[in-house]
């Protein structure tokens, strides 16, 4: 894929800006629009930006696709984990158990703050799986 | 009185076939195993004949005996009653039981595990059937005989027995069926699965399909058809068992279940007449049809199987007659018949053994060589025409008795049936016994004594039963029938006068010179049609057949459903406009229509 | 830890799912310790259920109608039993194949727990999420010998599956509309007063549910997906199919019908009669087409439409004893069915073919399992003392008992007609080889292992269940007592 020096430029220095964008989505998914869902995407799109204006094997280089994988696994594993916690500390699943602060900031969802970047992980590293996998059979379909 | 008797009578027989496919395993080899099932057969026989001796000690002093187990919310639950008519049933069909099963022993050679094991079932599905005391159990048990006696015709494997076995099972389904309808219907006018609710329940068209399936199952023209294929199919003793005791469970449902609605002791309504008019129909035609038929076979067996059904339209003539001696008369040819026709098949067995050839054509002189078979043959063929001093010749003076007031047709029918029932069996005993020996059967010797013994002690039976004709009637048939027919009476039969003398003798003089005329015109005898007649007589046949037409039905419905087939897309495009297509329809039929 | 018993039993295979993606050789153990998990879970809240005491649960500590129930009670505990015991021997049927790798294990056991999912969840929303999983489980296990039929196969069940899901969601989102409340105990007591006030919206939402769920169940003009998905896909997944998956679907429409839309309502909109006939036209359409077909996976395929039929039949009906009847062959379907197809799937390995006609001889190969096959069959066309005459029976009593005896006519036709093709089977079964057979003759007197264990023991089990049924049907119908009297009873005020 070979890109103009100026995309793979740009691309390369926007990169860092789309991930805060990412995780800002992810984290502050109880205040504003957005959420785990969304901003996974956003952080998948990232590395697909990288390897539509690199080349493939370069991003895969960097961003593996093992490490990839079980980022992903691990990420549905925290969530089901987080809700045990739920059951181990007496409440029900999937119940909140941490304090509740102020609403408005981010300290407030109590769980909801880390199921969502739970999500957000998996749902990243499985966008850039699914591309990766896509991109793979490109020529054999 | 209450008992467990017969349940122990319908269990053991089943128990002991799970014992058969759990101890006899290939790893022994044959001989180990046949002495195990030997052992086997002979606990049942020795429970059997305890149980069923026990019951009709208890039914001869006038008692019917109840049974239940595991009584379930209805309508699931066994439950039995014996009275007398069902313990001569299950009596009788024990010891054709018995012949069959130690006759099998020497005679059947591969898949022994299965064969015993669905033997024993069909014992214990049939003395299950007569004893029910509810529809429901009735149903079972028939349909679990009908299963098993499919896996049995099928043993050989043969493309013939397969497709014999095919066309069996799904006549005896359909019939099964039928009756299913009618005790559904039953249950929902009378709300319960009594037996007498047969006759209780005013819709006409309930015991005419109760009647239609016993009919199937007893291979009544013109439902027939499967029989001739199936019979010959099935190795020689479960042809034996069969034509002895499986088309009789038709002929029990009738007589237990249609006989009460018969114009017997009731009011005569006009509905009564019908049923009537249409089993005596039935059953003189099925005589007709069976002994025409048999006239022309070749194959041993086959002549046998339309035999049967000639045989059952006298039991069925002798039900639908509504009086108390013709259902005497066509329960003691039913007794008789089983013996008779069992003995038959089991002694063509024993041709079929001793010489490995089941076409006429093929055999002759044998009676030098295998004279045990020979005699028994020759007892059994006189037995079935009605000859005195056999069991034949008892029922048939009884049947003859009875049709006395119903009109000369009936009593030309059954001269002309029993004439040629009787040249028929010269042709089968003269072709296959005497007349000259071929050339390949020089090496024929006599089969094995576990082959011979059931068909001597059912000669013997056969011989007994006719000479105290008048002990037998007068003991087990009437209390037999006491329960259907009240009040009970002893039965006015005089076997042995100037009447039965005449009609044997016309039936043996008229027989002769029908066989000679028959085999002079080529119309019955070998596979050489010298004369025209025999090969128009071949056509006639083949046209008319009714078997053909029921061929014809399977084939359309199956060209039908393949035209649906090939209809039926793989197109997406086109399941998904049926979707919506449905989804439009329930909106318009929802809110237009109905609400 | 008791009380926290529906969720276990849902996040046991979820949880054994993902594990399973991570290790490669403690696959088959995870999932089957989780299924057991489950079932342990499940028998030990059974008793209590059986009772009458329904159990909630509330996820993440909110009551409803804000937050997600999940709710055990009679039906549902019915139900999961099913897909519980049968995914548990489907499970161990599949462990002889080596070439099922952690995807398959994966795809399974998210498909066993989404099924329980959408058995025990009490919002109508959670249940259509839960059913999509199920859904796309299920295409992604139908499609996993990636060859082009099974492929295609999946392919057009999930455009199928996909429109018909959308238009459940279309008819959840009028509910809501009408009712505010996704619940669907709380939207059952609203349900009077928007049947009252907008009777043509509730008719709609009714029929869209209706025919999302009819195109998963395969009801006759929407099953056109069915013969394709369950003859190509490998056989334990065909089995999950026929035996589970489309069950879910009858439960969804019963929990639909009587739970939302209360009885009355039902029959009022005379709904039972479509219902009634569309049964009757799936009967006879699933066994014709069963007939004529010469590859035994379609034919079962086609049973499947066949049976189904009769179930809808029951529920059509609508008296206590259809729906007995109803559920009951819910259950022998689901155990008959089973069993025919890990038959099946023995069958066409050992003879390399999945015509019917290259079957000849198997059993002279394996007489145990030929004998497994019979009995099945048997029971699918309704022969006692097998359990599939035992349903049968109690439905056609119930439609006689309601007047309509046309349809015991049609339910013993198309009996008939799949005793045609079951006995011409079981023919082929017991003819001899032909001569230049590809069944490979074992010589050597042993046979050909394979793997045979795991493969014959859940058949053995499931026909043990057959015959148990069959000769006590009192211990299926005591199962499914509880669950049609809550069905019945729930009359909204």
């Amino acid at each position: 894929m070979g890109s103009s020096k100026i995309i793979r430029t740009i691309a390369q220095k926007l990169f860092p800006f789309i991930v805060l964008f990412g995780f800002y989505l992810i984290s502050h998914g109880h205040l504003s629009p957005g959420g785990g869902f969304q901003g996974g995407v956003v952080l998948g799109t990232a590395i697909i930006l990288l390897a539509l204006s690199h080349s493939i094997e370069q991003t895969e280089k960097k961003f593996k696709s093992r490490w990839l994988n079980m980022l992903e696994k691990l990420g549905i594993l925290t969530l089901i984990f987080l809700g045990f916690l739920g059951i181990f500390l007496g409440y029900s699943f999937l119940s909140n158990f941490l304090p509740l602060g102020n609403p408005g900031q981010i300290a407030s969802g109590g769980l909801m703050l880390l199921l969502n970047i739970a999500i957000g992980i998996k749902v990243a590293a499985g966008v850039s799986v699914i591309f990766y996998a896509l991109v793979r059979y490109r020529g054999e379909i | 009185m209450n008992s467990n008797l017969p349940l122990l009578t319908v269990i053991i027989p089943l128990f002991l076939s799970l014992t058969v496919v759990l101890f006899v395993r290939g790893r022994f080899n044959q001989a180990q195993q046949l002495r195990l099932i030997l052992v086997i057969i002979f606990l049942v026989a020795i429970a059997m004949a305890c149980l069923l001796g026990l019951m009709l000690f208890e039914i001869l002093k006038g008692n019917t005996i109840y049974g239940v187990f595991l009584p379930q919310v209805a309508p699931f639950g066994l439950r039995f009653q014996v009275d007398g008519l069902s313990i001569i049933i299950a009596i009788v069909s024990f010891l054709l039981w018995l012949a069959v099963s130690i006759y099998s022993i020497s005679y059947i050679k591969t898949d022994l595990v299965r064969y015993y094991s669905l033997l024993l079932i069909i014992l214990g599905s049939v003395q299950g059937t007569v004893f029910a005391k509810d529809l429901i159990n009735f149903y079972v048990f028939l349909e679990m005989t009908a299963v098993a006696t499919y896996f049995l015709i099928i043993h050989k494997k043969t493309v013939v027995a397969l497709q014999a076995g095919y066309k069996y099972i799904l006549m005896t389904l359909i019939g099964a069926f039928l009756i299913l309808l009618s005790i559904i219907l039953i249950y929902v006018e009378t709300g319960s699965y009594e037996m007498t609710g047969v006759n209780k329940s005013g819709v006409p068209i309930v015991p005419i399909l109760f009647l239609v399936g016993c009919f199937i199952k007893a291979g009544i023209v013109p439902l027939h058809t499967w029989l001739p294929d199936a019979h010959p199919a099935a190795p020689s003793p479960v042809s034996a068992f069969l034509s002895g005791m499986m088309i009789k469970i038709g002929a029990y449902g009738i007589i237990r279940f249609i006989f009460p609605m018969l114009n017997f002791d009731l009011p005569a309504t006009n509905f009564g007449e019908l049923l009537n008019i249409l089993v005596i129909s039935a059953g003189a035609v099925s005589m007709l049809i069976g002994v025409l038929l048999a006239l022309v076979q070749t194959d041993v067996k086959r002549l046998l199987a339309y035999h049967s059904i000639s045989q059952m339209g006298y039991i069925l003539l002798g039900i639908g007659l509504g009086t108390e001696l013709g259902l005497a008369g066509g329960l003691y040819h039913l007794v008789n018949h089983a013996l008779f026709k069992g003995l038959l098949f089991l002694c063509m067995g024993a041709v079929i053994y001793s010489t490995g050839m089941r076409k006429l054509d093929d055999l002759g002189g044998l009676w030098k060589r295998i004279p045990i078979t020979t005699s028994t043959c020759i007892i059994a063929a006189l037995a079935i025409s009605g000859i005195p001093p056999f069991n034949g010749f008892a029922s048939k003076t009884v049947l003859t008795e009875a049709i006395a007031n119903f009109g000369f047709v009936l009593k030309f029918v059954m001269m002309v049936t029993a004439a040629l029932t009787f040249a028929s069996f010269l042709k089968l005993i003269g072709y296959t016994f005497f007349g000259e020996s071929k050339k390949q059967l020089i090496a024929a010797k006599e089969a094995p004594i576990l082959i011979l013994l059931p068909m001597i002690v059912l000669a013997i039976l056969c011989v007994f039963l006719g000479i105290y004709a008048k002990f037998v009637l007068n003991s087990f048939i009437t209390f037999a029938i006491a329960g259907l027919v009240q009040p009970r009476l002893i039965l006015k039969v005089e076997f042995w006068t100037q009447g039965t003398a005449l009609d044997t003798l016309f039936i043996v003089t008229s027989g002769f010179v029908a066989y000679i005329t028959a085999s002079k015109l080529g119309l019955i005898g070998r596979e050489k049609k010298e004369f025209k007649i025999g090969s128009f007589m071949a056509k006639l046949v083949k046209y008319l057949s009714i078997d053909r037409i029921y061929c014809n039905i399977a084939i359309l419905a199956d060209k039908l459903c393949k035209k649906l087939d090939s209809v039926h897309s793989q197109d997406l495009n086109i399941h998904l406009s049926w979707v919506i297509l449905t989804l439009i329809t329930l909106f318009v039929t929802l809110f237009f229509v109905i609400v | 830890m008791v009380v926290h018993i529906p969720i276990l039993i849902i996040i046991s295979p979820l949880l054994a799912a993902f594990l399973v993606l991570l290790t490669r050789k403690y696959k088959i153990i995870l999932s089957i310790a989780s299924l057991i998990a489950s079932i342990v879970f499940i028998s030990i809240q059974s008793s209590r259920i059986l009772y009458g005491d329904k159990i909630t649960y509330h996820l993440g500590g909110w009551q409803g109608p804000l937050g997600i129930n999940l709710v055990v009670d009679e039906l549902s505990l019915f139900f999961s039993l099913i897909v519980l015991g049968l995914g548990l021997l489907i499970v161990v049927y599949s462990i002889p194949e080596r070439h099922y790798g952690r995807t398959y294990y994966f795809l399974l056991l998210i498909s066993l727990s989404s099924m329980i999912g959408v058995i025990y969840t009490a919002d109508i929303f959670n249940m259509y999420v839960f059913y999509e999983l199920l859904s796309l489980a299920m295409y992604l296990l139908i499609a996993y010998p990636k060859t082009g039929v099974t492929l295609r196969a999946s392919f057009n069940y999930l455009i199928m599956g996909g429109v018909g899901l959308s238009f459940f969601l279309l008819g959840v989102g009028f509910l809501y509309a009408m009712t505010g409340t996704l619940d669907i105990f709380h939207i059952a007591e609203k349900m009077s007063v928007a049947f009252n006030s907008n009777t043509r919206m509730v008719l709609m939402s009714f029929v869209l549910i209706a025919t999302g769920m009819g195109i998963k169940i395969a009801m006759f003009p929407l099953h056109g997906w069915l013969p394709d998905a369950h003859s190509m896909a490998p056989s334990p997944i065909s089995a999950l199919l026929s035996g589970v998956t489309v069950k879910i679907g009858i439960y969804v429409l019963i929990r639909v019908t009587y739970s939302i839309f209360s009885a009355e309502t039902f029959f009022t909109i005379s709904s039972h009669a479509i219902l009634m006939v569309l049964g009757a036209g799936t009967l006879l359409f699933g066994a014709s087409m069963a007939l004529v077909q010469t590859d035994l996976k379609r034919l079962l395929a086609y049973s499947t439409i066949n049976q189904l039929g009769i179930v809808l039949i029951g529920l059509g009906i609508g008296t206590e004893l259809g729906l007995i009847g109803a559920l009951f062959h819910v259950l022998n379907h689901a155990i008959m069915k089973s069993t025919l197809f890990f038959c099946a799937g023995i069958m066409i390995a050992e003879a390399g073919t999945r015509e019917i006609k290259g079957l000849s001889g198997f059993n002279r190969q394996q007489p145990a399992i030929t004998f497994a096959f019979v009995i099945a069959s048997l029971g699918m066309i309704g022969i006692p003392p097998i359990n599939g005459f035992a349903s049968k029976l109690l439905i056609c009593l119930a439609a006689i008992e309601a007047g309509y005896t046309v349809l015991v006519v049609i339910i013993l036709v198309a009996s008939a007609i799949s005793a045609a093709y079951y006995f011409r089977v079981i023919q082929v079964l017991f003819s001899s080889p032909l001569e230049h057979s590809p069944i490979p003759t074992h010589g050597e007197g042993q046979v050909v292992h394979r793997g045979n264990f795991f493969r014959a023991w859940p058949i053995y089990i499931l026909t043990a269940g057959c015959l148990l049924l069959g000769l006590i049907p009192a211990l299926g119908i005591s199962l499914v007592k509880p669950a049609v009297g809550l069905l019945l009873s729930h009359v909204v005020p």
